[in-house]
């Protein structure tokens, strides 16, 4: 539990003595992930792949409503981005691979941070409209741009670096580059910028009166945020070998949003969890029925109904008696998309009696 | 700093609100070590002074200087880094956490290391977080979840955040509201504590009384968006025109006493009849807070009941207990011989009880002629109110029939939130402070109203603080004080009973 960001900070020596499991557990992780493609079909180390780039996704986006406290909306435009930037800089202008890799993220950030200087100044959830009307800017410029972008047609064609050859290869190089991305999630939110944007998702008001700009840390916030998704766009340019404008669209705006919520959005690992059951059920229900949609719906209202913590969050809950529970799982939720800050409507209003 | 060099000068500060001037010209200059209290029955204007103070507003004219420099247009953020810190009215804390964690982050930003990315927060600034509580006396609980705090350690911890922040200037927005007196003790100690040994300068709001004189060395008196009085707690004890904002006493006419007379004829009857409200033991609660304590009240029909009391006394929360809006704990509340307690709102409105609240919440989006129709709920057989009905009552209303709730001023807002609860036909109308946040000549219209309706049969309950406008206009009246009824009479009763007075007066 030492990486969940809505922990509450029990006694320091719990941690402690609960950070040598942790490491077993790292270690297990990384022996099967890297012993993975030994044992099962290219098809299934390709959907890994894929879960991984989710995970990385979701996991940028939780960046601002699990650690922030603020709801967006606007994460496929930035995802769109990433993609983009890798496939315009390669097959347009024939830059080579490593800077087009490193250039992807920085641009997505970059238009990230535009996006919250201009959406910061409404709350809740009108900032969550507003990043998606964003998005969807985004997403028609992609569609239209057709001497830049090939329209509906999308662009194909990356070229791969010299050292990916096989599915295998790509799967190596995305699990490492997510594993780093998540690690730096990690160190970022138990820094003390970690835990100052954790303040302002409890209760922006009273970060404000001990001196902190709210609205400032929400644009890093945001804007470290599409960094990352910018990120998981490039991996997924090189997975599809191009980029299509169906992932900067309004699918890949809420995908994210459902991932953190089956996983759960106040646990670090959630959206890790929740990626991966995500694709499992697009991945192996149709292959049982026809009804997939169904059934796959079913799962989810079932999930969100009886697991209001998400499937990691509720699961540690019971294991470890965790003090989070569901009403404030739904009042963090409420407090991120309300569309007045907590309580200075209150204070508007001159006194109020008890 | 020396003793003539003011920590902070408010500057003819003002601060409106469409209309509404809720602080007015204000000039006000706080001493270096200095505790000031500042009071005010309830909408003078304290919290929007404070809230200008420390950014959460700005003031519309006007400027407020700190340590020679104006804060006047600064962000609540900035001013918190020059060296003001606050606590709120309603308790703001970070409840999910640690103790330990609330007063951390402050520090951080007191450092100016929120931003950096690097290290681990949890080990930083141990040793000034334990300093912290422990000048507070909370540093037991310092690995409890802020969530799990009783109110009163929630409060103090509030406090504490505020501390963190190492300020020149603490405000605190009714730091003992709703606390037993137990924590009140305790609030008042640490008051104490950190103006005798470190020299700080304070600014409270109270309504407690005891707790003001005990702490303060100056008191600041706000009316009506105004500084009326500042002066040492000993000048203002004796300071008449202070007296009368909270009691009036001199104002209560004989021809209320006179229509009591005529009206006590009738008592006998009344008393068989089953058109009364019964209360009985009410107990209610805030989360952890006890907020009522076996309050028993008893309406009869056509009767004009007052419940009066300070602010934060009980008298809202009682009236929301009757119309369900807050579930109570134990007790019952029984309506023509049916009870009510444990049921909801809406369930409660068809038995003929209306509500109409302090804040008026009209619905600002509709037009007048809409909130009204919003409210109907026609009892079939009876002499129902119609608009044609209200509007002869309320001819103001009738004016601004196509007018949006947003855009009418606050009498007629409070008229209209009547006249709302009246249109769906209820046999008893519970008001909540109608008079708050009006102008002298709309509380006498108000008044007149009321008194009218009482006249057409029914039955009202009205919880009031403002002592003068309610005695005139009641027929009997309670007196209500950290949530137990402490007195019942007549209006002259409660006027001339000396215990009823001190429950209710601020300054004596």
């Amino acid at each position: 539990m030492r990486q969940n960001p809505g922990s509450t900070g029990f006694k320091p020596s719990v941690f402690d003595s609960q950070s040598w499991r942790m490491i077993v557990f790292l270690v297990a992780l990384a022996l099967v992930l890297i012993g993975l493609p030994l044992f099962v079909k290219t098809s299934v180390v390709r959907l890994v792949t894929s879960a991984a780039i989710l995970a990385l996704f979701a996991m940028a986006w939780n960046l601002t409503l699990g650690a922030t406290g603020i709801f967006s909306f606007g994460h496929g435009g930035l995802f769109g981005i990433g993609m983009y930037t890798l496939a315009v800089m390669m097959i347009k202008f024939g830059i080579s691979f490593p800077i087009a890799f490193v250039c992807a993220p920085l641009i997505a950030g970059l238009a990230s941070f535009v996006i919250g200087v201009i959406c910061i100044r409404l709350t809740g959830l009108y900032f969550a409209i507003l990043t998606l009307a964003f998005s969807q800017l985004i997403w028609s410029f992609l569609w239209k741009a057709r001497n830049l972008t090939g329209g509906d047609d999308g662009l194909s064609g990356t070229t791969s670096p010299l050292f990916i050859n096989s599915p295998n290869d790509l799967y190596y190089f995305v699990i490492i580059v997510v594993a780093l991305a998540i690690f730096l999630i990690w160190y970022l939110l138990r820094s003390p910028l970690g835990f100052t944007l954790n303040t302002i998702r409890e209760n922006p008001t009273r970060a404000e009166a001990i001196g902190l700009s709210v609205a400032k840390f929400r644009i890093l916030a945001f804007t470290l945020s599409g960094f990352f998704a910018g990120l998981a766009g490039a991996l997924l340019a090189m997975y599809m070998r191009g980029a299509y404008v169906e992932f900067a669209s309004v699918d890949y705006c809420f995908d994210p949003v459902f991932i953190c919520i089956v996983g759960g959005i106040w646990v670090f690992a959630g959206p890790i969890v929740g990626a991966f059951i995500w694709l499992a059920l697009d991945h192996y229900i149709p292959m049982v029925t026809v009804y997939w949609p169904l059934i796959a719906g079913t799962i989810l209202i079932v999930l969100v109904l009886f697991m209001p913590m998400g499937v990691l969050g509720s699961t540690l809950g019971w294991w470890q008696n965790q003090r989070l529970k569901k009403s404030l799982s739904l009042h963090r939720f409420s407090d991120a998309l309300s569309p007045a800050r907590r309580s200075s409507a209150r204070h508007d209003q001159g006194e109020s009696t008890k | 700093m020396n003793e003539e060099t003011p920590l902070l000068e408010i500057k003819s500060a003002s601060k409106d609100f469409g209309g509404l001037r809720a602080v007015d010209r204000v000039n006000l200059t706080l001493q270096p070590g200095v505790v000031t209290s500042l009071i005010g029955a309830n909408g003078a204007g304290k919290t929007t002074l404070f809230n200008c103070i420390t950014g959460q507003l700005t003031a519309s004219s006007g400027d407020i200087i700190f340590r020679g420099k104006s804060i006047t247009q600064m962000t609540p953020h900035a001013i918190s880094r020059l060296g003001i810190s606050r606590s709120f009215q309603i308790t703001n804390i970070f409840p999910q956490f640690s103790v330990f964690d609330n007063i951390r982050t402050a520090i951080i930003s007191r450092i100016g290391k929120s931003v950096s990315p690097f290290g681990k927060a949890r080990s930083l600034v141990a040793d000034e977080v334990l300093e912290i509580l422990e000048t507070v006396g909370l540093a037991e609980q310092a690995d409890s979840l802020a969530s799990t705090l009783s109110y009163g350690d929630q409060r103090i911890m509030e406090v504490a955040i505020a501390l963190a922040s190492r300020p020149q200037l603490l405000l605190l927005d009714e730091p003992t509201a709703g606390m037993s007196p137990e924590e009140t003790h305790a609030m008042v100690n640490l008051v104490k504590k950190l103006s005798q040994k470190e020299h700080l300068t304070i600014l409270l709001v109270e309504h407690d009384m005891e707790v003001i004189f005990s702490v303060s060395k100056m008191i600041a008196v706000l009316h009506e968006g105004r500084l009326v009085a500042f002066d040492t707690p000993d000048k203002i004890r004796e300071n008449k025109d202070v007296q009368n904002f909270y009691l009036g006493k001199e104002t209560v006419g004989l021809e209320t006493s006179q229509r009591q007379g005529a009206k006590s004829k009738e008592e006998s009857t009344r008393k068989q009849s089953p058109m009364t409200l019964e209360v009985k033991n009410l107990e209610a609660y805030y989360g952890l807070s006890h907020v009522l304590f076996k309050v028993s009240l008893l309406v009869h029909r056509g009767e004009l009941v007052c419940l009066l009391g300070r602010n934060g006394a009980g008298k809202t929360t009682t009236l929301k207990s009757i119309m369900g809006l807050v579930t109570p704990r134990s007790g019952s509340v029984k309506f023509k011989g049916k009870e009510l307690a444990g049921r909801q709102p809406y369930d409660i409105c068809t038995e003929g009880l209306g509500f109409v609240f302090g804040d008026r919440k009209i619905f600002p989006g509709l037009t007048t002629r809409q909130n009204l129709e919003v409210g109907l709920r026609p009892k079939a057989g009876k002499d129902d109110w119609t608009l044609e009905r209200i509007y002869e009552i309320f001819p103001r209303l009738k004016l601004r029939d196509k007018n949006y709730g947003a855009n009418l001023s606050g009498g007629e807002q409070q008229m209209l939130a009547i006249a709302r609860a009246l249109m769906g036909n209820p046999e008893l109308l519970l008001l909540d402070e109608p008079s708050e946040g009006l102008a002298p000549l709309m509380v006498r219209a108000v008044g007149e109203q009321i008194i009218h309706l009482r006249d057409q049969g029914i039955m009202v309950v009205l919880a009031e603080q403002n002592v003068k406008f309610a005695l005139e206009v009641s027929d009997r009246g309670y007196v209500i004080d950290k949530g137990k009824i402490f007195f019942e009479g007549t209006a002259q009763e409660i006027n001339e009973d000396e215990e009823a007075r001190k429950h209710l007066i601020v300054a004596v």
